[in-house]
């Protein structure tokens, strides 16, 4: 608790100079220079971004700890030799996938709140980063987002498999069905109330609940295999609505009819639209959670048995999510464009313009590459699977009830 | 084999469809190409889900499996970035060198302190003439003084020696004043009004007042974005009153009284 506490202020601490360069703190009608010249120490600290960014963070590094976990548990499932040891790492890498997919879900909201204060800051960050120099940024974080909710619901297929009376376990027919309108829905909802307008909310809620509510008094179910091939089969229509651009260029200027999307479609490439896609990705993984649940309780999981894809499903999620995270660390940090702080120290030096998305792509490979070395070989001489010496058990290693 | 067979032949047929579709919708080829690969994504996941069990393997075999599938995740991700259009620096270098060219002057002569007393000064001076000028009588100093400061006059020479259009052009360029406003039928994305009849509503000067203050001037229909600061308040500093000035002169020039320009009102 006390090592969480510490790294968390540690984090708000990092937070202040970081966010400060995003948004430097300023007043009405005075320039940025003067006002800096009077604000105290908090003031600078607590600026426009900065609480965004805490959170938006705070819940990364979660993800982040919980697919780190799940990539220690790969690595030493791939490298235990007794059955006892695969149970165990195998329910490791269920449960920091479970958090690390737990804690994304929450992701998309604190990345949209996040870029809603910087656009609140300075309306003209918007449509550099969304329409202009950083929109195909986007664009491969759509394709990585979209790959990412993939695999973590790939990987509860492959852990429903190893769950003994899995075949009994249905659902109502309702939640494929919410599934399927969601998107359709709630773009139309979200266009004639847009987020904040609370409207919306009378018309979603009903939506989302449906299944769980009047599903108690609709008969009509189906297999939980069915429902989990609809949300997989959603989670590509969500990723496809996420990935449509307003147009193939990388930026506004250079738009031109032959790759732009027809006017009457121009609603795809819309915050609505982006925001149903990515709730729609997060409903149906929580949808094949519960039934994951339902199939545990249900059934018996027999930990260890689970396909040895998985194992790579769990390095593929984690790579992945840390390559997303520098993709988005190098928006959030060319967002400052031309400025070490923005708008306030200029950068005069010859690196000072937008790299492209190709350029940026390698460099953040390499350092997704750099990290994961550094800690495969710290897990290699730490955590590499030994013979116990004599080690007295102190109980079952996997949880009660499993196999 | 049957299965992925079966499964790929359904993946081509429905992503013929959507090809067909889009096609028929008025899409774009590269839209049409688009929508028929997100229906091969979608055959790839369905052949996955009913892909046989992988058999357990350790060791060295283990170790191999890894590293080649991380050099695969890496170059995919290279890849991955390369095939979407890339933004050219280039086109933004020009344009940065010109927006930092003042500030770097400044800098570099390492004279900035010097410099801000220094307008501070002239500032002060020429309140204590104008105030003697009301006094005897005479004329307020030149508007352009009152909108861009100190250094305004700049953009009157240069407006005097026609090239006001040009840097006013530029300066809409280099500001990117296109992204929210539209102006000649371009740019725009409803975040800001259109411009093109401005020249009939406001005055250069106010137009400079407006770019230096957003508070100052509210456009009719646009009360959210005004009431949320949508206009950026960073021109006063990110632009040399030059060409504020120009920008201003330029803008006033347009008088497309065909065009909705929403009227402007007085808040300051």
């Amino acid at each position: 608790m006390l090592l969480n506490l510490i790294g968390s202020i540690t984090l708000f601490v990092i937070d202040g100079p970081t966010s400060f360069m995003n948004t430097p703190v300023r007043a009405e009608g005075v320039s940025p220079a003067e006002f800096l010249a009077t604000a105290s120490l908090w003031d600078k600290v607590f600026n426009y971004s900065w609480m965004p960014l805490n959170l938006h963070r705070l819940v990364g590094n979660v993800t982040f700890g919980g697919f780190i976990a799940g990539l220690i548990a790969a690595y030493m499932f791939m490298g235990s030799k007794k059955q006892e040891d695969r149970a165990y790492y195998d329910w490791m890498g269920f449960v920091g996938n479970m958090i690390g997919v737990g804690a994304l879900l929450f992701l998309p909201f604190m990345g949209y709140l996040l870029s809603y204060e910087l656009c609140d800051y300075d309306a003209s960050i918007c449509p550099y980063m969304m329409a202009d120099q950083l929109s195909m940024f986007f664009e491969m974080q759509g394709a990585m987002v979209g790959l990412i909710f993939l695999a973590s619901n790939y990987y509860i297929w492959l852990s429903m498999k190893r769950i003994e009376g899995v075949e009994r376990v249905r659902m109502t027919v309702l939640a494929p069905i919410v599934m399927v309108l969601l998107p359709i829905v709630m773009t139309k909802v979200l266009t004639d109330y847009p987020v904040p307008d609370a409207t919306s909310l009378a018309f979603l809620l009903p939506l989302l609940l449906a299944p769980a509510i009047l599903g108690r008094f609709i008969p009509l179910t189906v297999s939980s295999s069915t429902v989990i091939k609809v949300g997989f089969l959603m989670v590509v229509v969500g990723t496809a609505i996420w990935m449509t651009p307003h147009g193939f260029v990388p930026t506004g200027a250079k738009l031109v009819a032959e790759l732009e999307l027809p006017s009457d479609w121009n609603f795809l490439a819309l915050m609505p639209a982006k925001n149903s896609a990515a709730f729609t990705l997060i409903f149906v993984t929580v949808v094949n959670y519960v039934i994951y649940n339902r199939a545990v309780s249900q059934g018996t999981i027999v930990w260890g048995k689970i396909d040895f894809a998985s194992q790579f499903v769990l390095v593929f999620l984690a790579f992945s999510a840390i390559w997303t995270m520098g993709l988005m660390g190098a928006v959030r940090s060319l967002l400052r464009k031309y400025f070490h702080a923005y708008n306030l120290l200029p950068d005069f030096t010859a690196e000072s313009f937008t790299p492209t998305l190709s350029y940026s792509a390698w460099w953040i490979t390499g350092i997704t590459v750099t990290f994961f070395a550094v800690v495969s070989f710290a897990i290699l001489v730490t955590l590499r699977p030994s013979d116990s010496k004599g080690h007295a058990h102190e109980g079952s290693p996997v949880p009660a009830g499993a196999k | 084999m049957g299965n992925v067979i079966k499964k790929s032949v359904v993946g081509i047929v429905i992503g013929g469809i959507l090809f067909g579709a889009t096609n028929a919708l008025g899409f774009p080829l590269v839209f049409q190409m688009l929508f028929f690969g997100y229906a091969m994504l979608g055959t790839v996941v369905f052949i996955i889900l009913d892909l046989p069990p992988l058999k357990p393997f350790g060791g060295i075999k283990a170790a191999g499996a890894l590293i080649g599938f991380y050099v695969i995740l890496s170059a995919a991700y290279v890849a991955g970035g390369a095939v979407w259009p890339q933004f050219d620096p280039e086109d933004e270098k020009g344009k940065i060198d010109k927006i930092l060219k003042p500030k770097r002057e400044h800098y570099e002569s390492g004279k900035v302190d010097v410099l801000l007393q220094r307008a501070k000064a002239l500032d002060e001076k020429t309140k204590e003439l104008t105030a003697r000028l009301q006094a005897l009588g005479v004329a307020q100093a030149p508007a352009d003084q009152k909108a861009g400061g100190g250094g305004a006059p700049t953009a009157t020479t240069a407006a005097a020696g026609g090239d006001v259009a040009k840097l006013g052009a530029e300066q809409w360029e280099l500001q990117e004043c296109y992204n929210c406003h539209k102006l000649n039928g371009e740019g725009g994305k409803k975040r800001g009004p259109e411009l093109d009849n401005i020249g009939n509503l406001l005055t250069a000067d106010e137009i400079a007042l407006k770019i230096l203050d957003p508070k100052s001037y509210k456009a009719e229909g646009f009360e959210k974005e005004y009431e949320k600061g949508k206009m950026p308040d960073k021109y006063k500093d990110l632009m040399e009153p030059s060409d504020v000035q120009a920008l201003a002169v330029w803008l006033a020039g347009y008088k497309n009284a065909s065009v909705n320009t929403p009227k402007p009102i007085k808040m300051k």
